[in-house]
């Protein structure tokens, strides 16, 4: 048993342009290796394979999951088949990192947890952001009760889409967007929300707990997804969290835990950070923590490290906080009326 | 120019905030504090002592002698929230033009009586959102308008302080809780103390919301401690707002464009802008003396010299706006005030 997963071997399933940053993480990783990769497109699979020096290369997910030098899968597909991607997965004996948003609703995550149950397997959700330096250390100064009860967070993620220099007509909607592509398009889960917003909304509930209210406003915009939406949640200790999340502009992308004695500001991008500031009265302490490469390793490394010591989820990111964090979504689409075509 | 020429004001209470505006308004030449009004004799002596002020009136009936006083131009009302409506209706009535302090009044019902009857006068008369007058917003809303930034899509804005420790309930525990700011009689809590501010804020950014939501948390004393704010505007912008008396917020307004952003650090008595637009930031720094209120002064005087009965830079139409927003936030977050 000891050494089993030594080095853990993965199978990238997807091959786009977040499984080529994913595997680019792991290259930096000595006791871990991608594998093999699969796509149902056979080329496509061989040209990421000869890209990254993956030596297994599948022109189907079934096969990649058939892998028997596989131990876990990376889902790196659009969030519309993330579900039915995990539990072929799953049903194929391997254990599963899922990327973010864990699935399009909460029905259908609940559906994924069901499974990894069932098989006894280590499923997680790829909300990387949680697994970064800066994020451990501000949990421990939480811990520590540096900053006394948090009672109110602030953090935002959008990003400017459309065409420039003009890209939001008088309709207030952006203008000229390729209703195909995967962040535009419906069918593929598009949104602002579910792209991005998502992580202001999981960082809250990692700081603050389950919310158990919501409130948005948001724009839909011509393609038929969200593309400008405020959204507030509020916790039973009654503290809260004011996020937001576009595509029509570039927020600052910053981040900022208030409690009762001071504040942890995370400098930007705080869903990849590198530097925190804690702030008592009129004392600041900046913490700098830097690492190389696309930062999907502390995931990786976590995912590994409770896999070898035989857990089946993970302590920082549990299945119960997934499924807290697609039920926050669901409430936060229905209060600006985006349902899914799938839904 | 001889008119309002120096503006002789008439204060009306002596209070933290009639301080506070004395101290950088008695260092203007063409202003002078005419006279003070406190009930409290003793009250109205120190001031008129610390500002030189020629004339005090106190006693039960301070507020009526000094509406009525010949010698001043306007009347600004500094009291607290509660007593807005009754003293800005006492000025108006005596034929006195009025600055009085925020928030306007308790409620949008109110603020209607006032702006009724300042129109009926023909008096000039605005609320004293001071932050909206300084150089810094001068500038930001010049910048804004020549689209340095590109069409405004969202504002963050907020302001709260800590005002004590928490219980297990993560209520404040509050010794004393007829003060003014924990006092439902009084008006008190976050909203109506400090959560005008970014609201106020916002709206002057973006016009009236069409929808607000809010989640507020009540302390002990039923008054607001947090509160959380969105408002969408007909555009489809949004602004998020952050109030507390429980804790310090980072007194930042951020305003994001789609080719850029404004940042304003302590954005209600600002000193600088951080402006970044094509790839580029810039600060811009506006140095100025005192804590700012000149600047509010200067404008209403401005204003009165031009013979308006408005501000351009704060309508009432915008202050009914805002006393309407703080109406929709407080039925959001159940708060109601006694009376209501």
């Amino acid at each position: 048993m000891s050494n089993r997963y030594i080095p853990l071997r993965w199978g990238i399933l997807g091959a786009g342009s977040i499984a080529s940053r994913f595997t680019e993480s792991i290259a930096l990783l000595s006791d871990q290796n991608v594998v093999a990769v699969g796509s149902r497109d056979a080329e496509k699979a061989a040209a990421f394979g000869s890209k990254h020096s993956i030596p297994n290369r599948h022109g189907s997910y079934e096969a990649l999951c058939s892998d028997a030098e596989v131990d876990a899968i990376y889902v790196a597909t659009p969030h519309t088949f993330h579900k039915e991607h995990s539990i072929l997965a799953l049903k194929s004996g391997k254990h599963v990192l899922c990327e973010k948003p864990f699935t399009i609703n909460r029905a259908e995550a609940e559906a994924v947890v069901a499974v990894a149950q069932e098989t006894g397997l280590f499923l997680m959700e790829g909300m990387w952001s949680r697994f970064f330096p800066v994020w451990d250390k501000v949990r421990a100064l939480i811990a520590e009760g540096a900053i006394g009860k948090p009672r109110m967070l602030y953090a935002d993620f959008g990003f400017r889409c459309g065409p420039s220099p003009s890209n939001v007509g008088d309709d207030g909607k952006i203008i000229g967007l390729n209703p195909q592509a995967r962040l535009f398009n419906p069918e593929l889960g598009g949104g602002a929300i579910m792209d991005v917003g998502i992580y202001p909304v999981s960082l809250a509930q990692m700081l603050l707990g389950d919310p158990d209210q919501v409130a948005c406003l948001g724009t839909i915009g011509h393609t038929g997804v969200d593309e400008n939406a405020g959204m507030l949640l509020h916790f039973p200790s009654g503290a809260m969290a004011i996020t937001s999340t576009s595509f029509q502009v570039s927020t600052p992308q910053s981040a900022t835990l208030i409690g009762e004695h001071g504040k942890i500001e995370v400098a930007a991008p705080w869903w990849t950070p590198r530097k925190l500031t804690l702030t008592r009265g009129s004392e600041s302490e900046v913490f700098e923590l830097p690492f190389d490469g696309p930062g999907f390793q502390f995931e990786a490394m976590h995912f590994a490290e409770r896999l070898r010591a035989g857990h089946t989820q993970s302590d920082i990111l549990t299945h119960s906080d997934s499924l807290a964090v697609m039920g926050a979504l669901d409430n936060l689409r229905s209060q600006i009326g985006l349902k899914y075509p799938m839904e | 120019m001889s008119t309002y020429s120096p503006l002789r004001w008439g204060f009306l209470g002596c209070g933290s905030i009639a301080n506070r505006l004395g101290a950088d308004v008695s260092k203007l030449s063409d202003h002078k504090i005419q006279a003070i009004a406190s009930r409290d004799p003793e009250k109205a002596a120190k001031y008129a002592a610390k500002f030189d002020v020629p004339t005090q009136h106190t006693g039960p009936d301070a507020y009526t002698k000094l509406v009525n006083d010949p010698e001043i131009d306007i009347v600004y009302v500094a009291t607290p929230h509660n007593f807005h409506r009754e003293q800005v209706l006492l000025a108006l009535n005596a034929g006195k033009h009025v600055l009085c302090e925020k928030p306007f009044t308790v409620n949008l019902k109110e603020a209607e009586e006032l702006v009724a009857k300042a129109r009926e006068k023909g008096l000039f008369l605005m609320e004293g959102v001071w932050s909206r007058c300084f150089p810094v917003w001068v500038k930001a809303r010049e910048l804004i308008a020549e689209g340095a930034i590109g069409k405004v899509r969202q504002v963050y804005s907020d302001f709260g302080y800590g005002a004590g420790a928490l219980d297990d309930k993560n209520q404040l525990i509050i010794a004393n809780p007829n003060g003014r700011l924990f006092s439902r009689e009084l008006i008190g809590g976050g909203l109506m103390d400090v959560g005008v501010y970014p609201i106020n804020i916002a709206m002057m950014l973006l016009g009236e919301p069409s929808v607000v939501k809010a989640f507020g948390q009540l302390g002990s004393t039923g008054i607001d401690e947090n509160v959380a704010v969105v408002l969408g505007f007909p555009d489809g912008s949004l602004a998020t707002c952050a109030t507390s008396i429980q804790v310090t917020t980072p007194f930042v307004t951020t305003i994001i464009g789609t080719k850029g952003k404004i940042e304003v650090p302590f954005w209600w008595r600002p000193k600088s802008l951080i402006l970044t637009a094509d790839g580029h930031t810039q600060t811009l720094e506006f140095q100025h003396e005192g804590e700012g209120f000149q600047f509010e002064a200067m404008h209403v005087a401005e204003c009165l010299r031009a013979g308006k009965t408005e501000s351009e830079i704060l309508p009432l139409e915008g202050t009914l706006a805002v006393m309407r927003t703080l109406d929709a936030v407080r039925v959001e977050i159940g708060l109601k005030y006694p009376g209501e």
